[in-house]
């Protein structure tokens, strides 16, 4: 059973695809897409690379959500 | 990759496979180099200048539509006041193989009808951006589907990350619908890709663009990803 990091990171670079440690299976996710199931192998360097960014708990919806950001879509 | 006949290059100019109608390409570079020799030296000495790149290309003259004629003619890229965007692939039109873009101005056409030879034309072009040398990530070929190159799971192997950008080159061919085409990088070649260029989506057939990819952290492990359909090529470049 895959182990889930409770963290979220919004995705702030061009774009993101990635296998899921929820099941394997690849992802891809845009910009502004809040994501919690990348390989933590990767975080560091996504962090770095400002591809990805922690999405702070006490605030889940920020600004630059406009119309109602929505976490990501069902993982299909 | 081993040695491969000259007869097996390709070449993509705005968009249009124009091998069919040539019987060779020359592609040249050069480094400007200036003398500073003092006295007392031994040796005479240089400091480099300008990188520059030319192409010529000799060929037979067909004038049906969208032929040789209104390729390189005054109906197509000589007279254009755009850049005549190439992709030249010396070892053929093979996926993860190498090739040469250019953001190019024609600088001349001339025909030549002889009557003991066929119709024939050269065409020569000078590159504003030099000789940049990539990987074909995705071949010149119709994909009726979106897809990943070189596959969902795996990157072309670039040996190592680079920190300071490059460039990339989208030659669309007959067709193309919706078609988006992106690159990105990972760190291990089925790891966590992040997408580092994104083409102008397009459903226009013919054309071509080339992206400059500001310096940024690219990592080792490279691929193409497209959505939509459409006959396509794509040149990805490091600095």
């Amino acid at each position: 059973v895959a182990k889930t990091d409770s963290k979220q990171y919004r995705v702030t670079g061009l774009g993101l695809d990635y296998p899921s440690i929820k099941d394997g299976k690849r992802r891809i996710r845009v910009t502004g897409d809040v994501v919690d199931d990348i390989p933590p192998n990767d975080i560091s360097w996504l962090l770095q690379q400002e591809a990805i960014a922690e999405v702070d708990g006490s605030e889940p919806v920020t600004e630059d959500s406009e119309g109602g950001d929505a976490p990501e879509a069902g993982d299909g | 990759m081993p040695f491969m006949h000259g007869s097996k290059a390709k070449a993509y100019l705005n968009g249009r496979d124009v091998s069919p109608y040539l019987r060779s390409i020359g592609a040249s570079s050069e480094l400007d180099t200036a003398s500073v020799d003092v006295m007392g030296g031994t040796y005479k000495q240089s400091v480099t200048g300008l990188l520059g790149a030319n192409v010529n290309m000799q060929g037979y003259i067909d004038g049906a539509s969208g032929a040789s004629d209104e390729i390189f003619g005054p109906a197509g890229a000589f007279q254009s006041t755009n850049y005549a965007y190439l992709i030249y692939a010396p070892q053929g039109n093979v996926e993860g193989s190498f090739g040469y873009g250019y953001a190019a101005w024609p600088g001349g056409y001339e025909m030549t009808t002889d009557v003991g030879d066929a119709g024939s034309f050269t065409w020569s072009a000078t590159s504003d951006v030099g000789l940049e040398r990539g990987r074909l990530v995705h071949a010149y070929e119709a994909e009726g589907a979106g897809g990943t190159n070189p596959s969902v799971s795996t990157g072309f192997d670039d040996g190592a990350a680079s920190t300071l950008g490059g460039s990339a080159y989208l030659s669309v061919g007959a067709s193309a619908a919706s078609l988006a085409v992106t690159l990105s990088s990972s760190t291990a070649t089925n790891g966590t890709y992040t997408t580092f260029a994104t083409f102008t989506t397009t459903s226009a057939a013919y054309t071509q663009q080339r992206l400059v990819i500001a310096p940024t952290t690219i990592n080792q492990f490279v691929r193409c990803v497209w959505t939509g359909t459409g006959t396509f090529a794509v040149l990805f470049h490091r600095n």
